[in-house]
């Protein structure tokens, strides 16, 4: 139990301190927009992937177990409704810590035994300034463009099946998907997106730093990042969650 | 000026440095030598303030190295350090110039022309700016990592075994590149280093860490001439394993 709460509280301790800390180095906006690079556009394949199968499964699942109960249309508002409220920004964050969330750990954790972070110290280089802040910042920009992103994938995929699959009529799916649209649950996915990509990038950053020596180190703080990320996401969407409901 | 006060450090209940003190020279090359796993590389990353002790004080030019100051004080001190520490992503020039980008703002352009001085000065080929540090050998990578030390101009160099891995005429090619610095530029280099030739070679002192305290400190003839038990048994065993 204490090693969970230390860890939360080390967590906490490297976002906090490494957006509020005075920075001591320049050029990083150039970071930043190289960290946006790596953690999201490098993984818009594994984001896109997974969100089409998504939309696949998803609409495949509604419209086969309730098909012959509901209207058709109700199919693709059920599917719009779970993926903007829901699924969008939860299977973009799952896919973004398997891709991104592991790199940021396992290349932390790798510069740590190689001495690499000890050497930027010794040349009065933060390690927070120039190897956690704009990790933090970019998730912060491409988790919820991510998000996006795979809310519209998902709901490509479930009008592959719709349209293409069950011969559904595209202007009929196009009405289910904009029924019910409300702004409100699109800005909680993104809102979700933030959080949970600055929750991911802390750490995958806090089990790098603090990564024991040798390769079974690095193997221990990329599961413990992963382990850690889906668990206090599932925990933060919940926050969230209740948040919005207050207004929806 | 170096000075350490009275530092202790426990690692696992052990004191690795054991309320130890000393003072270094402006100007002087001094080497820690001691057994392997003695405390030697603790004590060096005590100076730069990689490692807190838990009792004693470390004074660079009179100011404590742990507090506020930490990282002014560091733009003062190169650190070579065992695997040269180089950032495995970046190339050797965007290595050397590191801190020249992101600490102190240079223009990239005088970024490149000062890489390039630093490269001569360590005499390596500016070709090699281009090449990732897996691609040098060992040699050449310990010269990349003064480079990178030296292009701040810094007071003092610690060199954390500089010639550990490297074959015999490799060793003595560094040995003089850390000499020739120290009397061309006026750096204090501190060395840690269990290679006795390194230490008698080029030493204007020798230090021995034993037991977590200094149990000798002296110039390289008084060391050579010494009937310290801790330094009898060091040279014996070398010259056993060298048979120099």
């Amino acid at each position: 139990m204490n090693f969970v709460v230390n860890n939360i509280g080390g967590i906490f301790y490297v976002m906090f301190y490494s957006i509020f800390k005075k920075h001591n180095i320049g050029y990083k906006i150039e970071l930043t927009f190289r960290e946006i690079v790596r953690t999201g556009i490098e993984s818009i394949g594994v984001v896109a992937i997974a969100s089409i199968l998504g939309g696949l499964i998803a609409v495949f699942l509604i419209e086969q177990r309730l098909g012959s109960y509901i209207p058709q249309f109700y199919i693709t508002e059920a599917i719009s409704k779970s993926v903007i409220i829901e699924l969008g920004a939860l299977g973009a964050s799952i896919a973004l810590v398997g891709r991104a969330g592991t790199r940021i750990t396992a290349e932390i954790a790798t510069m740590k035994v190689n001495e690499e972070i000890d050497a930027l110290e010794t040349m009065a280089i933060d390690p927070y300034d120039y190897l956690v802040y704009p990790k933090m910042i970019a998730s912060l920009i491409s988790y919820p463009i991510m998000v996006i992103f795979s809310e519209l994938l998902f709901i490509v995929g479930a009008m592959i099946f719709m349209v293409y699959i069950k011969g559904f009529g595209f202007r009929t799916f196009l009405f289910g998907i904009r029924e019910h649209f409300r702004m409100l649950e699109f800005i909680e996915s993104l809102v979700k997106g933030g959080v949970f990509g600055l929750i991911s990038t802390s750490i995958s950053c806090y089990f790098g730093i603090t990564a024991s020596k040798g390769a079974k180190g690095v193997g221990e703080a990329t599961t413990n990042a992963v382990v850690y990320s889906v668990v206090l996401i599932l925990l933060f969407d919940y926050f969230i969650i209740r948040v919005f409901s207050l207004w929806l | 000026m170096v000075v350490i006060k009275n530092i202790t450090k426990i690692y696992n209940d052990r004191k690795v440095l054991d309320n130890l003190s000393l003072e270094i020279k402006d100007g002087e090359i001094i080497t820690i030598i001691g057994k392997s796993g003695i405390g030697k590389s603790v004590l060096l990353k005590s100076i730069v303030g990689l490692v807190r002790p838990e009792k004693g004080k470390i004074l660079i030019d009179d100011i404590p190295i742990m507090g506020k100051h930490v990282y002014s004080l560091r733009r003062k001190i190169g650190f070579i350090f065992q695997k040269s520490g180089f950032i495995e992503s970046l190339n050797v020039g965007e290595n050397v110039g590191l801190a020249l980008k992101y600490i102190h703002n240079v223009p990239s352009g005088e970024i490149r022309e000062r890489v390039i001085d630093a490269l001569k000065k360590v005499e390596l080929d500016p070709k090699v700016t281009e090449l990732f540090p897996s691609n040098l050998s060992g040699g050449m990578l310990k010269r990349a990592a003064i480079a990178r030390a030296i292009i701040l101009n810094p007071r003092y160099i610690l060199y954390d075994e500089p010639t550990t891995g490297l074959d015999p005429i490799v060793s003595r090619t560094i040995e003089e590149l850390i000499f020739n610095l120290n009397k061309k530029m006026n750096i204090t280099s501190v060395m840690v280093t269990h290679d006795l030739n390194s230490a008698v070679g080029i030493s204007d002192r020798i230090a021995m860490l034993s037991g977590g305290k200094i149990t000798f400190l002296g110039s390289t003839s008084d060391f050579i001439n010494s009937s310290n038990s801790d330094i009898m048994e060091f040279r014996n065993s070398y010259y056993l394993k060298t048979g120099e």
